[in-house]
């Protein structure tokens, strides 16, 4: 890294302002050729907007771009690509029933000709492969592939066009440890080979053991550029992140767990569209424990909560809460049981966002007291109950008479907690509950739900966040495709142990 | 500062033209009406005075507005309901049709009832005819996915020619050749008319009560909420416990039980009997109503007596002054399409708001920062 440095990308002073934020205020980036350059920054803090800018989804409302010492403006990603930036979404833009070569050259116009060059795009991607020491089954279709393998697909696609500098959205959020070790073996690489990466991350450690540079972002600024030396560690980076110091760990009391509040025997659900289904999983839960479900996106977390509030059915085995079996009851049924559910899509699936605060709060039982009888509803309660849940839970609205699309996703996941643990609950079942969320919010859900355990509620905590999972759970549970991989206490968990099970490895 | 109260500004004046945009769309349609009456080399501000006069002008006008007003209101409140449950119900036209066939049905089959039991039994029979009529597209629905908007819009043409295709055959008047139809209904069987009020029949009481019902059904009930809560958000109402299913069946059936009480009242309320194409286009004036009235039940109310009026002034115009009646229902068409399009626009926007909602969730998701 001692040679001289060639700036490849340099974006300065950008500012973007929406209606009445602003989300990047004088934000100034640059990036050398052949480097790694991490940014990070907290939700909201226009990590996003930056990047959209640069890669033409957005407008900037001021400042200047210059790639490779040229002013350019980009209206479109067409002509970033045109321009060498590709960029690695975090959902992937790939076809899943189109092979991987199909992908690749997905919208290139090459040539006049009327059939496909597919042939001779063969040749050439497997000379990029072989350069970049990127295996990939070029004839595979895209459906058929592992999650890395998928990312290796975007990333040979970025490359296929020339790209000199690859933008990646949090490129590991969806990987188990295993392929993120295989993801860094990648860009390494590539960074040998004089491309440069912008990785978007706000995972500190891998922050700091692939990037060069890290930039950190916070309420639309760029804060700082540091260079990634060996004495840098995650509590300073953190600490530029959100600005304070921050406290690392919750307030947790020893768990002593009472009686069983849900099992499941032996269930089974279908798989259906996307989803998994569920295959042969047990558990017991108990009173004042929380069981952290942990996992990779999309390996039954959603089947597992929805099959527990009986909106999925189940093909076999037996659920029971509190004792009673509560197999295919309705949603209805087992709603009436006093149990929190916060679904993983909380703007779908818990609040209706053209219904006002109050009336998203008595959503759950509309049809009993003290909300209503089956005839009426009593408003004056409902007002007075959505008050002073607004209040307990600390939610940023004007009034109960505000709808639920003019708050902010930290507020709108509030209003969910207050509806669904405001009551006495006797079982909780948390779906993703922090996402999207920033840390002040997440440590709300996190107390909130600590209170809950405490006050005598079991809780079934599924996460995709490791972090998270270990930090809340008394007990921790891996998913991996519907099927429950093991049970065991939160002391004993070793992260390494996690991720191979994660991965769909016995331990 | 400044910048940011411009932007409430400009959000609170969106928000009043979302509210009243049924009102802005029905403006801009009777401008649009205006241009076309200018090509016929009618002048426009003869045309709506004289379609005022029409409406309101005396007694007899009156009346009649209330009498047309009367079946809109029962079926567009109905249309509300299920347009608040998201079950896209547009047989009003059928239903009522159907309705119309239930109330000769009762009167034409048990002659000697006697009144007291007999109108009661003709809202309920005239209801159930409706009601079943829309059961038609909930069976394809649930049965075969089939979209209940194509079923119940074919079955318009079945109620219509299914009523036509009676009045021809069993039901039709043996002492009338004339016209198709059936012979009087009994006495008892018709709904109290006042000729001082311009022959106001007592139907327009039973509309605005089923409009007040709806209303309150819709905004104060469990169940009314839990409508509200399907056509919004089908995910959030079946975690929430409800079975969106279900709802959508209620709020069909309702729906097409109301058409088809709407179209009971308007047969023993003014026609006094069933006749082929006796209440031709009331169904969609309904439908037209509800979305004027901003499928609100209560602002049916003002949307009923509106094309009511609008219904009435045209008949007055066709016959008094000899106003083509393609040129009145091209004026009527156009106020009509110029509702819908502004209710379409409206869902735009608000769909476009969860669309960016959407996004901006998404892009939270994305620069989610809770490491340690």
């Amino acid at each position: 890294m001692g040679k001289q440095k060639e700036i490849l990308l340099e974006m300065r002073n950008i500012t973007k302002r929406f209606a009445n934020v602003t989300a990047n205020d004088d934000v100034s980036l640059t990036v050398y050729k052949g480097e790694i350059h991490a940014l990070l920054g907290e939700n909201g803090a226009g990590k996003s907007t930056l990047m959209n800018i640069l890669y033409g989804l957005m407008k900037r409302d001021a400042g200047r771009v210059l790639f490779k010492g040229r002013e350019i403006s980009l209206h479109s990603p067409a002509q970033a690509i045109e321009a060498g930036i590709g960029m690695i979404h975090q959902h992937f833009q790939l076809v899943d029933k189109f092979t991987v070569l199909e992908n690749i050259i997905l919208g290139l116009r090459e040539g006049r000709h009327i059939e496909l060059p597919l042939e001779r795009a063969e040749k050439k991607i497997a000379a990029l492969c072989e350069s970049y020491g990127l295996d990939i089954k070029i004839r595979a279709l895209v459906e058929n592939l592992p999650v890395g393998e998928q990312q290796k697909v975007e990333i040979v696609k970025a490359l296929y066009r020339d790209s000199e500098i690859l933008i990646m959205d949090e490129p590991t959020a969806v990987l188990t440890p295993q392929e993120v070790r295989k993801l860094f073996v990648t860009l390494n690489r590539l960074r040998e080979e004089g491309k440069s990466i912008i990785f978007i991350s706000h995972k500190l450690p891998e922050v700091l053991e692939i990037s060069d540079r890290i930039s950190i972002m916070r309420d639309g600024r760029m804060v700082d550029t540091i260079d990634n030396t060996p004495d840098l560690n995650s509590r300073q980076l953190a600490t530029h992140m959100v600005g304070r110091e921050i406290k690392l760990q919750v307030e947790k009391k020893p768990c002593c767990p009472g009686e069983v509040v849900l099992s499941l025997d032996h269930t089974f659900a279908d798989a259906a569209g996307e989803s998994c289904g569920i295959k042969d999983i047990s558990f017991e839960l108990r009173r004042g424990e929380i069981l952290g479900i942990a996992g990779v996106d999309g390996n039954g977390q959603e089947d597992l909560s929805e099959m527990i509030m009986g909106l999925r059915k189940l093909t076999k085995g037996k659920i029971c809460i509190l004792g009673e079996d509560v197999s295919n009851s309705s949603t209805k049924k087992i709603r009436g049981m006093s149990i929190g559910y916060i679904p993983a899509d909380r703007l779908h699936a818990a609040l209706v966002l053209d219904f006002t605060l109050k009336l998203n709060l008595a959503l759950n039982h509309p049809d009993k007291p003290p909300y209503g009888n089956r005839f009426l509803m009593n408003f004056k309660n409902i007002s007075r109950i959505a008050k002073e849940k607004l209040k307990q839970f600390n939610v940023a609205a004007p009034d109960c008479a505000e709808l639920a699309r003019n708050l902010s996703g930290g507020n709108q996941q509030k209003v969910v907690l207050a509806r669904e643990v405001g009551e006495k609950t006797d079982l909780i079942i948390a779906v993703y509950p922090t996402r999207g969320l920033d840390i002040d919010a997440t440590r709300f859900v996190f107390d909130t739900l600590l209170k809950e355990r405490d006050g005598g509620a079991a809780i079934l905590y599924i996460s995709t966040e490791l972090e998270e999972i270990l930090t809340l759970s008394d007990r921790i549970g891996v998913l991996y495709e519907g099927v429950l991989m093991d049970v065991f206490p939160a002391e004993n968990a070793e992260v390494e142990k996690i991720g191979l099970l994660m991965a769909g490895e016995r331990v | 500062m400044r910048g940011m109260g411009n932007g409430i500004g400009r959000k609170r004046i969106l928000d009043v033209a979302i509210n009243f945009s049924p009102v802005i769309s029905a403006f801009i349609g009777i401008l649009i009406g205006a241009c076309f009456v200018a090509l016929w080399g009618v002048s426009p501000i003869m045309f709506f005075a004289e379609l005022v006069k029409g409406a309101l002008g005396d007694r007899l006008a009156v009346g009649s507005t209330l009498n047309n007003a009367a079946p809109l209101l029962i079926a567009g409140s109905g249309t509300a309901i299920a347009f608040r449950a998201g079950a896209n119900n547009i047989g009003q036209e059928g239903q009522l049709f159907l309705g119309g066939l239930g109330a000769a049905t009762v009167s034409l089959l048990i002659p000697n009832l006697p009144g007291v039991i007999g109108i009661p039994a003709i809202f309920l029979v005239s209801f159930i005819f409706g009601m079943a009529f829309a059961s038609i597209a909930v069976l394809f629905r649930l049965l075969k996915g089939v979209n209940e908007l194509l079923v119940t819009l074919l079955l318009n043409y079945v109620g219509t020619l299914l009523v036509a295709a009676m009045v021809n055959g069993p039901f039709r008047s043996a002492t009338n050749v004339s016209y198709p139809q059936t012979d009087a209904f009994g006495e008892q069987f018709l709904l109290t008319n006042w000729p001082q009020f311009g022959y106001m029949h007592s139907g327009i009481f039973i509309a605005v009560a089923v409009v007040l019902v709806s209303g309150y059904f819709l905004w104060f009930t469990p169940m009314g909420l839990r409508i509200r809560n399907v056509g919004l958000s089908p995910e959030a109402s079946r975690t929430t416990g409800s079975n969106p299913t279900a709802i959508f069946v209620v709020a069909m059936l309702i729906s097409g039980g109301l058409s088809g009480l709407a179209g009971g009242v308007e047969v023993i309320g003014r026609s006094e009997l069933l006749r082929q194409g006796f209440g031709a286009s009331l169904g969609f004036d309904s439908l037209a109503v509800a979305l004027l009235g901003d499928i609100n039940p209560f602002a049916v109310l003002p949307a009923g007596l509106f094309f009511g009026a609008l219904r009435t002034g045209m008949q007055t115009m066709q016959r008094s002054i000899g106003i083509p009646s393609a040129l009145l229902d091209l004026v009527k068409g156009v106020i009509m399409i110029s509702i819908m399009v502004g209710g379409a626009i409206k869902l735009y926007v608000r769909l476009s708001g969860v669309k960016k909602q959407k996004r901006q969730v998404e892009d939270d998701n994305v620069e989610t920062s809770k490491e340690q």
